[in-house]
């Protein structure tokens, strides 16, 4: 099987290096092959989120548009009446709120000086990859876009960001495909040979790692003066840079000889040189992205995805399936026909979700298939929209949420839960418990829900 | 029937108050400008007070553009870095975290860059044999030391690199070569390549930049790169801050191809031209839009700003002008004589275009795909070309029934009327009226889906109009156009955002614009500013 594998990446680094990106990541690991995971019941925690909310009502199980799901019945549970308590009523700033509160439970500020909370996929990150060791990376924070719009005098970080490192840092974040791509696989530079083909012996190996470390030192030795001479927020930058420097020298010190190779640690995972292409129209990048997901999980190049899949608040048309429709112009729906293409446009989502899911489903590994062992999230962090309803104007309330996978045991799929205002942040805590972190609460929320 | 569904998803929004929103920041505030007529000032008292310029980091283009001008590097390795957070303009690229995460990627960067460097240039490291080892690697550290930190290396550098150089060498077995190329993976990894750092070497909470500071800067602003020889060279000698030798410097930067980069990176990021790629019609009710033509109309404005550069054209003329550059395929697309070439030539414009405010890649990014949007036209104008923001709207229910009002006419009427609507809609709407003329695609028409079309309106300064000619002078008349294209310009120059205290230096540099001077003159004005030459603590 391994001879396969390499005869096809090869064949790729030869010749064609711009195949369309499907066949390629499909081509590189047939998705019959078991997964890499190292530990038996690895968890994976998985956040999908689409803007603008929900139509009130529509969130059950049933509805035309949860379709694409029908053949994954028994892998998903619909979760009815969560809500986010930071904008339980009207008030500003909503879309801000429903992107970047939606995984901190926190409320935001507005103006120049942004400030959230760290979010529950970041705490999940830290605690899994500390705990299985993993070389890979910790976490894929993946959004179509850099920035939003500003709103009410909030900035338009909020409204382009999910996953927060600190109340005043937003998470490194991969906005194109092949940069999401080079990230999880180290592409090297085209045409070249991943370092571990090239057979380096371990002599040259501790050469290469003894270089790396003078170099850090030669930088160490530079900041020392560079600093004397910098303004004082300046020196600040450069304090936080030192200091990465010096985390960086200790990983590379700590690498086992073997592991070395020319600018990265190893992976043992067959992806190749060529980044996939996509084109920048909505549907066609979103498919690229999930392939690249199943992927990397597949490879257990990482444990934790957070998938902005469009900006709140953004105007203009985007192709969603061939139909070029404006989300949040259409979620403060007016009548009938506007409900028929948002409904369109959470199928749209939905069938993406239950793209992945197939293939993470298709997977074997011990204690079941990736999906299994997974908890894949998917809502929105706003309300209803509509115009037409004096409650309307996206509060932050009946958040729809879809919980699928079996949490490595933990979750018990095929339900439909029925809260009754239950507070998200609890949602998320309750998610945390299971997978196994033992805080005495996140940001504040403590309370054990029911799932 | 499908008019009216596709009429509903027009914002019909109104906007809760625009006059207090705008006086709750300064971002936000309409009449930001002073109405003062146009005399250059003295800003000295104003100079003390100018808010600092953030350590920066290289942004990916920057990144690209710097390896592939130093070592013909391009395959643009930081494409592959994660997405900052930037200010309005991305060369304020200042909110960069490092942590272990970040710094692994740009380690992993500086050794693919190194390496890439040697595959493309084997020689690079070659010592000339009248050299020793130990000489040549000294002479080769302080040349490429200087090129890469862009500045003449500090003892301690120099002496650093040396050892680094000598350890490799002598204690890990490293062949010159090796030696020599970890020495460029430290440069390339180091802040002071990095960052554009800026140095403060007197106590004064006031300074000039440095000659090198002042070359870097200047580089990054009109070329997105490193500085060339000739601008390390007249640094080295302080030649560059002579105010001659500058301005000198900017009119052979401006000619040489790399001030492209001005058109590609400002001008596309000052009318937004990312929401144009990321447009999406369906073909079924755009057949018109295909592949091709969105890619010729991104040409099109693209080459007019080129164009505007290499020229010297007047900053007007980008309202203004009768022209534009076309290929036969845009000829016919317009409706214009076709010249037959495929080449984007410049072409006389038809009397009703003008500027590239009729450019059809404007026109369409503010389109819905079954129908035109005055609103978004309107705004875009209001925002992007007079500075004038507009808060966008907030999601209050309003209680409008389309089913009742579902024409353009009447439904602007409607806002009209409404007091929390009108605030804003009565400067929005007019505008977008003036540009009803053009289709989604920026074709001339006289009716949209068989109902005949309404192009009169109104500036807010009370000059109104009833063609583009009219409108495109409404607007190059307008007192904010020069201003907020001086402002717009130059803050994408000192990578920062613009300030209450920069707004005599704006002033100042847009007389330029009023006097109808070539934008060579503008950036030379920029350039030699406080405001770009000055460094705060």
């Amino acid at each position: 099987m391994a001879k396969k594998l390499e005869i096809n990446r090869r064949l790729i680094l030869k010749g064609a290096g711009f195949s369309v990106a499907l066949p390629f990541l499909e081509a590189m690991l047939p998705f019959s092959r078991p997964s890499l995971a190292a530990d038996a019941t690895t968890p994976r925690y998985l956040n999908f989120f689409m803007p603008n909310g929900c139509i009130v009502g529509d969130w059950k199980p049933g509805q035309a548009w949860l379709s694409p799901l029908n053949s994954l019945n028994g892998k998903y549970s619909v979760i009815q009446g969560l809500q986010n308590d930071v904008i339980a009523e009207k008030t500003t700033g909503e879309h801000c709120h429903g992107v970047s509160s939606f995984l901190t439970g926190k409320p935001l500020r507005s103006g120049n000086n942004i400030f959230n909370a760290k979010s529950a996929d970041q705490y999940i990150a830290d605690y899994l990859y500390n705990k299985t060791k993993q070389s890979g990376k910790r976490i894929l924070n993946i959004a179509r876009q850099g920035q939003g719009s500003n709103e009410d005098g909030f900035s338009g970080v909020y409204t382009g960001s999910l996953s927060w490192q600190s109340a005043n840092s937003v998470a490194q974040k991969y906005t194109s495909t092949s940069a999401a791509f080079n990230f999880l696989f180290d592409g090297v530079p085209r045409g070249e040979q991943r370092g571990e083909d090239k057979k380096i012996t371990n002599i040259e190996k501790e050469k290469i790692k003894t270089a790396s470390l003078s170099r850090l030192d030669f930088i160490k030795d530079s900041l020392v003066n560079l600093k004397k001479n910098l303004s004082h927020t300046d020196k600040i930058r450069m304090d936080e840079y030192e200091s990465s420097i010096r985390d960086l020298e200790r990983k590379i010190a700590n690498t086992p000889t073997d592991e070395v190779i020319p600018g990265d640690i190893i992976r043992n995972c067959p992806a190749g040189a060529s980044p996939p292409s996509s084109n920048n129209d909505l549907t066609s990048y979103t498919k690229v992205m999930m392939d690249i997901i199943a992927l990397a999980l597949q490879c257990n190049q990482t444990q934790v995805v957070t998938y902005l899949m469009y900006p709140s608040f953004k105007g203009g048309s985007e192709n969603y399936g061939g139909r070029s429709l404006g989300h949040h112009n259409l979620s403060h729906y007016q009548n009938e026909s506007n409900k028929r293409d948002l409904r369109h446009i959470y199928k749209w989502y939905i069938g993406n979700i239950a793209y992945l899911m197939n293939k993470l489903d298709s997977v074997q590994e011990a204690g079941g298939s990736i999906l299994d062992n997974s908890f894949l999230i998917f809502g929105a962090g706003l309300g209803d929209g509509s115009l037409l309803r004096s409650l309307g104007g996206h509060r932050m309330i009946e958040l729809p949420i879809l919980l699928a996978g079996g949490g490595a045991g933990t979750l018990t799929p095929n339900k439909h839960y029925k809260f009754q205002g239950e507070s998200l942040g609890n949602f998320h805590y309750t998610c945390m418990k299971k997978i196994g972190l033992t805080a005495s609460n996140f940001n504040g929320y403590q309370k054990t829900l029911n799932f | 029937m499908f008019k009216k569904i596709f009429a509903i998803l027009l914002l019909i929004f109104c906007y809760q108050n625009c006059g207090e929103f705008r006086s709750s920041s300064y971002e936000s505030t309409t009449n930001e400008f002073s109405s003062a007529p146009l005399i250059e000032k003295n800003c000295t008292d104003t100079t003390g007070n100018l808010p600092k310029i953030e350590l920066s980091i290289l942004n990916k283009d920057e990144y690209n553009n710097t390896v592939n001008d130093l070592f013909g590097v391009k395959t643009n390795p930081a494409d592959n870095l994660p997405t900052p957070v930037t200010g309005h303009y991305d060369t304020n690229n200042s909110k960069v975290k490092f942590n272990l995460e970040q710094i692994e990627l740009y380690h992993k960067l500086s050794t693919q860059v190194s390496a890439e460097a040697l595959r493309i240039n084997p020689n690079l490291f070659n010592c000339t044999s009248n050299l020793s080892e130990k000489n040549c690697a000294d002479f080769q550290i302080k040349k490429l030391g200087k090129k890469v930190f862009r500045k003449e290396l500090a003892n301690s550098e120099h002496s650093g690199l040396l050892k680094l150089y000598e350890d490799g060498r002598n204690k890990n077995n490293e062949s010159h070569k090796e030696a020599m190329a970890n020495v460029l993976t430290a440069l390339l990894t180091a802040p002071q390549f990095l960052y554009k750092i800026v140095t403060s070497k007197s106590n004064s909470n006031l300074d000039r930049l440095d000659s090198f500071e002042l070359a870097t800067r200047l580089s990054y602003f009109i070329w997105s790169s490193t500085p060339d020889d000739r601008l390390l060279d007249l640094a080295t000698s302080g030649e560059l801050k002579k105010a001659e030798t500058l301005s000198n410097e900017v009119k052979r930067m401006l000619k040489d191809t790399r001030s492209k980069s001005l058109a590609k990176r400002f001008f596309y990021q000052w009318l937004e031209m990312d929401k144009f790629e990321d447009l999406f019609f369906d073909q079924a009710t755009q057949p018109l839009f295909t592949a091709r033509l969105k890619s010729d109309l991104m040409k099109e404005t693209l080459t007019f700003f080129e164009k505007l550069i290499e020229n010297n054209a007047p900053v007007r003329d980008i309202i203004l002008a009768n022209y534009s550059y076309l290929n036969s395929n845009l000829t016919k697309h317009y409706k214009i004589n076709d010249h037959g070439s495929n080449s984007f030539i410049k072409t006389a414009l038809s009397k009703d275009r003008k500027g590239v405010i009729s450019h059809g890649s404007l026109l369409a990014k503010t389109s819905h795909a079954k129908e035109t949007s005055i609103i978004l036209r309107g705004v875009m104008v209001l925002n992007e070309f007079l500075c004038q923001n507009i808060p966008p709207p907030p999601d209050t229910p309003m209680d409008e029934n389309p089913d009742v009002v579902d024409t353009k006419v009447g439904r602007a009427e409607h806002r009209a009327s409404v007091r929390e609507c009108s605030i804003c809609h009565k400067s929005i709407d007019p505008i977008g009226f003036g540009l009803e003329s053009y289709s989604q695609l920026g074709v001339f028409r006289t009716s949209e889906n068989n109902k005949p079309i309404t192009t009169i309106g109104k500036l807010r300064d009370g000059s109104s109009f009833s063609t583009i000619s009219e409108l495109s002078e409404s607007i190059a008349a307008n007192k904010y156009f020069s201003k907020c294209f001086s402002k717009n310009l130059t803050a994408y120059a000192i990578g920062r955002d613009i300030n209450n205290f920069d707004r005599c230096f704006i002033d100042n540099s847009s007389i330029i614009i009023e006097q109808n001077k070539g934008i060579s003159e503008l950036i030379i004005q920029i350039v030699q500013s406080p405001l770009f030459q000055t460094r705060t603590k």
